[in-house]
């Protein structure tokens, strides 16, 4: 995008069926073409301000405010900072309960932006403004909703038997859990997950048929630049110990680095214009992170039906899927993929053993990564006098795929915007090009 | 009835706890109408509503803009989420300068020094407090509202529906929010700074049954707020003293540390600022 716009702009806001609260503007250059277009944060709250002298083990529980949508993979961030900064090693069973209540929030996450965002530009795509939402849907397909609603309701209620809160939860604490389930509270979710196993494979099928009957889809320009995946033995997986790039151009060729050297690639890059501040990792510009990344990377081991979805979707539209509209497909996959992940961590047995080890604070500093269901998270944390807080970073998933998102969004914008006159029909093709990108702005401006 | 959602300063997790409620809500706005809601609809301007469940306090001119004309086009209000009612975390410590004035000049809404709880610029009729509220909490009071009734209010403490029991004996006070303790056992008796003797209840005491302590975000209790005698850090003391068997000067002097915390959601909420024996942790 150029850098100077000096002419006028048009303003889609606020952008709707996202989390948080952004505009869209279309610049114009002076000889009255577009120039470009760009997704600006309008909204900020200081977390990382706000955090400063706190006692650090009292830190998660508020970092996890950063985001509605991801809270637990923010408090599970700052807890695993901690660790690092304490040298402390979870207890296995509560590493895998951890896990575990990662992959029922990714099912949660995905399947609350595929049912309230993403589907009903799919589903109704002519429809107008008023019905073009979940209740429009609602209306013509009862039961197709009824089962994705449902879903989400088992992931929530799967989640919350075993970690407390749905939204935030408290059972995450540093050094690992602050209780373990009892069989029956396992049970009891493993059953909940069980019980829609017809729906998750229906609303496959529904999203697949939809695409594929999406022009749209192929038309929408093809991304190019990097991903980046937080991978665990070549899988992609939240807790991840890698970090996986590749380029769109050369998928075949991956380059795999330690988190603290991804880390120390990371250049940030503040815009005036928006209160998010963009992040490159190095010579990977622009970069994408999320659910579209990670079904990119592919998926290795032990979820069958996953697996299967991501190969006919490879087999129809191509070994490499770049236009962002695949990302609804991403969510999809990665929702059935985390339904398997939950219940083949859940069916290994009870938890039993200590739930958090003892952690004394001893390293000044710590920092980790996790892969949100929005993408990579980075939470990295100073210790001061008294063990208390003195500075705390954040990086998330946003800042990472704001380049990509606003290249997109131009390409988009010179493609669909003459002149000055903004019809129902050309905004919303934009904010589906935002949607594509799964933005959480409350988490990106935190 | 036109019902509307607007998520102000937030998270956003009150409108995503919202929507986790999944068919019965769908149901519900089906039967109704939605007239704006960013998370729902692509209706760009607020219009007039029966009733709005509003989240978020107000910490720039937007959202300050935003709530001014919610009020001006709303029969009800109902503020959800503790950063509605109190302030929440944004309310935690004023911004410094260099970040409230930078910026502006490309339009970016001007950031406030001081986030407030939304009753501070527009009208309330509903207050549901948590952070997020559960679920189950939101959609019934939404359809009590909706019947013209006012949702049910949680009278009690937190430590009320907790199932964990209270023991005698000093108290060895620990960082951590939640590890060691037993199941069966308070918290608060085991060190770990549980705020649920002085936090309204009504999350069923979601994070004791998994071990983890209140941190107080459905804010202060009835007891609390029921007279200017009362506040959340000294009720705090005084029963910790008393479960101790020492005396309070002693528990106050240990707990001090932990004031920043008390406050998390409730700082910014002009009761507490107004109680004079309130320990209200300084800029």
């Amino acid at each position: 995008m150029p850098d100077e716009f000096d002419a006028e702009k048009l303003r889609i806001y606020p952008v709707t069926r996202i989390d948080g609260r952004a505009d869209i503007e279309v610049l114009f250059a002076s000889d009255g073409k577009v120039s470009g277009a760009r997704f600006r944060g309008l909204e900020v709250r200081g977390l990382e301000h706000l955090v400063h002298g706190l006692p650090a083990l009292r830190a998660p529980q508020v970092v996890s405010r950063a985001c509605g949508a991801c809270g637990p993979f923010h408090q599970l961030a700052s807890c695993m900072a901690l660790e690092k900064a304490a040298d402390c090693v979870v207890p296995e069973q509560a590493a895998r309960l951890r896990e575990a209540v990662c992959w029922l929030n990714y099912g949660a996450d995905h399947l609350m932006n595929i049912t309230y965002h993403e589907l009903p530009d799919y589903a109704l795509p002519m429809s107008a403004v008023a019905v073009r939402n979940v209740t429009g849907m609602y209306m013509v397909q009862q039961e197709a909703i009824a089962g994705l609603t449902g879903a989400i309701c088992a992931f929530r209620d799967a989640a919350s038997a075993l970690a407390g809160m749905p939204v935030h939860p408290s059972a995450i604490v540093p050094g690992g859990v602050a209780s373990m389930p009892d069989e029956r509270a396992v049970e009891r979710a493993v059953e909940a997950l069980k019980s829609f196993e017809g729906d998750i494979r229906e609303a496959i099928r529904l999203s697949e048929m939809l695409m594929k009957r999406d022009a749209k889809v192929m038309d929408s320009f093809p991304m190019q630049g990097s991903m980046a995946v937080l991978t665990s033995g070549g899988d992609p997986s939240p807790i991840g110990d890698t970090v996986t790039m590749k380029a769109f151009a050369s998928p075949s060729d991956t380059v795999e680095m330690t988190p603290d050297d991804f880390y120390s690639s990371i250049v940030k890059e503040p815009v005036t214009w928006s209160y998010l501040v963009p992040v490159a990792a190095g010579d990977s510009r622009p970069l994408l992170v999320g659910p579209l990344a990670r079904l990119n990377t592919g998926f290795v081991v032990d979820t069958p039906l996953a697996r299967l979805e991501s190969d006919r979707v490879r087999e129809q539209w191509g070994e490499v899927l770049d236009r962002p509209l695949f990302n609804f497909m991403a969510l999809m996959i990665e929702a059935a993929r985390a339904w398997e992940k939950s219940i083949s961590l859940l069916s290994e047995g009870p938890f039993v053993g200590e739930g958090a080890a003892r952690i004394e604070l001893s390293g000044s500093t710590g920092m980790a990564i996790v892969d949100s269901p929005r993408g990579l998270l980075l939470h990295k944390l100073k210790l001061g006098k008294g063990s208390t807080i003195s500075s705390y970073e954040i990086i998330s998933p946003l800042q990472f795929n704001h380049d990509m998102l606003n290249e997109s969004l131009s390409k988009g914008a010179l493609e669909a915007v003459d002149g000055l006159d903004m019809d129902d029909a050309i905004s919303g093709r934009l904010e589906l090009l935002v949607r594509s990108f799964n933005p959480c702005v409350p988490c990106g401006t935190h | 009835m036109y019902i509307g959602t607007i998520s102000l300063c937030s998270c956003g997790g009150c409108e995503r706890s919202l929507l986790m409620t999944g068919e019965p809500l769908v149901a519900l706005l089906s039967e109704n109408n939605i007239s704006f809601s960013g998370q729902l609809v692509d209706r760009h301007s607020i219009s007039p509503s029966d009733i709005v469940l509003a989240a978020g306090c107000v910490r720039n001119s937007e959202e300050m803009e935003l709530a001014r004309e919610v009020s001006r086009t709303s029969r009800k209000v109902i503020a959800v989420g503790s950063c509605a009612v109190f302030g929440g975390i944004p309310g935690m410590a004023a911004l410094p300068d260099e970040m409230t004035q930078a910026g502006t000049d490309e339009g970016l809404p001007e950031l406030l020094t001081e986030a407030v709880p939304l009753d501070s610029v527009m009208d309330i009729d509903y207050y549901i407090p948590g952070c997020p509220p559960p679920p189950a909490l939101i959609l019934d009071s939404l359809k009590s509202v909706l019947e013209g009734y006012p949702p049910t209010r949680s009278e009690v403490t937190v430590c009320a529906e907790c199932r964990r029991r209270a023991e005698r004996g000093e108290i060895e006070w620990r960082d951590h929010p939640g590890e060691g303790v037993a199941p069966d056992v308070c918290l608060l008796s085991g060190g770990h700074l549980c705020l649920g003797p002085v936090t309204r209840g009504g999350c069923h005491a979601a994070c004791t049954a998994h071990g983890s302590i209140c941190i107080g975000c459905r804010g202060p209790s009835d007891v609390v707020l029921s007279s200017q005698m009362h506040s959340m850090f000294s009720d705090l003391v005084r029963y910790a003293a008393s479960t101790a068997g020492v005396r309070d000067e002693k528990v106050e002097k240990k707990l001090q540390r932990y004031l920043k915390h008390m406050y998390l959601f409730a700082r910014r909420d002009p009761v507490t600022r107004r109680r004079p024996r309130e320990k209200v942790p300084a800029d």
